[in-house]
């Protein structure tokens, strides 16, 4: 499975990304990634989920998740994470440093 | 992935979870409450039926702050630490986020005769230690959010005044021009933020626009980042160059413009455009930018600009603007016409 993984947008603008394929990971961070992705239901999201009202400088992140020949990409902000992204995003945002 | 996985993938949309809290059988109401309730806090967002509350006119000159600590989690706005008129309390970016929010009160009260964000007086709510580690600070439609960086890259976003102006300002779109936050016009509302965050931070220090250094975001990063603030209204593109961050991305003329699907089209990064724009007119207007380069831009803001204006019609409208307060032959008139003609945008 691959993770792509990128934050753009905030006051700052500035673009953080990183790419984490889990056959290149240890088991146990490898088997982490592959449940959070699990648990999100990743594949039921839709493409762009925007925050409900006005607002501005947030955090805009996309998530791209690649298993076998399946590919899908949720970008979402602060003020529009889905709850059962909460924590793939924190792993996410954690190795961004 | 196996379809086991996806047992209790089935996602409700918010539409039917409200439809169902009135409709439903008692079961599925109390599911559909507690679903929603968990998605707005997930969402960071306050679970009330009255979000408005905070709203209501004031006499003009009346300023009401309250600043709130999120305790390191995203909840809004979180626990109050700090009203209108409280002494100092044991919290440097409470204190910060209370004192900027006053003096870009002060500032739209005595320059442009505004009554805080939507000219009727509206509290000014600021929460601060939002999550852990922060690298950002933000508007999210009702307040103000910052973080406290993350210690390497970015300290506390409230150190900052003009970071404060910036987001207040925000607020201040938001009641009036309703700038789309996307691609051109989305470029605009940053711009405008950094020009009356820029102005905040000169009235205070009382500079002339040669004097002022034009920076955005000085003080926020670290020392261990090769950069001197966020972004430079002066000379776009040359805030900083660090190998961890890389090199400020902004362009300083339309030769520049960045077409981009990050950051909603690019907005902080092709609102360097315009921000050379102004600088360029408060340059050659000369004197305190704030009287009358800021007037022009602000009066822009508030009565002429759309939701949807693009680069050019800011041009064209902040022309007309200078026309109207300083005559069509005017020098003001000329600046700011050759100000936009300086990034690239010809104004006939």
């Amino acid at each position: 499975m691959k993770i792509h993984f990128r934050r753009t947008g905030g006051f700052a603008g500035l673009r953080r990304a990183i790419a984490i394929d889990t056959d290149q990971l240890a088991p146990e961070p490898a088997r982490e990634f592959e449940e959070l992705v699990a648990k999100a239901c990743f594949f039921d999201l839709p493409a762009r989920i925007k925050p409900s009202g006005p607002g501005a400088d947030r955090f805009v992140y996309t998530i791209t998740v690649e298993i076998h020949d399946r590919q899908h990409s949720v970008e979402f902000t602060d003020g529009s994470i889905p709850p059962n992204l909460t924590s793939l995003l924190k792993r996410l945002t954690q190795r961004i440093g | 992935m196996k379809s086991t996985l996806k047992r209790g993938c089935f996602i409700i949309p918010p539409y039917i979870l409200r439809a169902l809290t009135q409709n439903g059988t008692k079961d599925q109401q109390d599911m559909a409450w507690r679903t929603l309730t968990k998605s707005e806090q997930a969402r960071g967002e306050r679970v009330t039926l009255t979000t408005i509350a905070s709203l209501g006119a004031t006499a003009t000159g009346v300023k009401r702050r309250t600043v709130y600590d999120a305790q390191n989690k995203t909840g809004l706005p979180g626990r109050l630490v700090r009203s209108e008129g409280d002494p100092k309390i044991d919290d440097i970016s409470a204190n910060e986020a209370y004192d900027g929010s006053g003096l870009t009160y002060d500032f739209f009260l005595k320059v442009y005769d505004r009554n805080s964000i939507d000219d009727r007086g509206m509290r000014l709510d600021s929460t601060v230690h939002y999550e852990l580690d922060f690298d950002n600070a933000f508007w999210n439609g009702r307040q103000m959010v910052y973080g406290d960086g993350d210690g390497e890259i970015f300290q506390r976003f409230t150190r900052a005044l003009d970071v404060i102006g910036h987001e207040l300002t925000h607020g201040i779109t938001q009641f009036e021009a309703a700038l789309d936050y996307e691609d051109q016009p989305g470029a605009l509302n940053e711009s405008f933020s950094d020009v009356l965050g820029s102005l905040v931070l000169q009235y205070k220090k009382r500079q002339t626009a040669d004097q002022a250094e034009w920076l955005i975001g000085k003080g926020l990063l670290t020392r261990r980042v090769k950069g001197v603030a966020l972004r430079s209204m002066k000379a776009p593109g040359t805030a900083y160059d660090d190998p961890l961050i890389g090199k400020d991305p902004q362009p300083g003329h339309m030769r520049g413009y960045v077409d981009t699907s990050d950051d909603n089209g690019g907005v902080h990064i092709n609102s360097g455009i315009p921000n050379k724009a102004f600088y360029e007119a408060a340059i050659r207007i000369g004197g305190h930018a704030w009287e009358k380069a800021g007037r022009i831009w602000y009066l822009t803001l508030r009565d002429r600009l759309r939701h949807d204006s693009t680069f050019g019609d800011a041009a064209r409208l902040t022309v007309d603007v200078a026309s109207a307060l300083h005559g069509p032959k005017s020098l003001e008139r000329n600046a700011v016409r050759e100000a936009w003609e300086s990034v690239g945008i010809t104004v006939r």
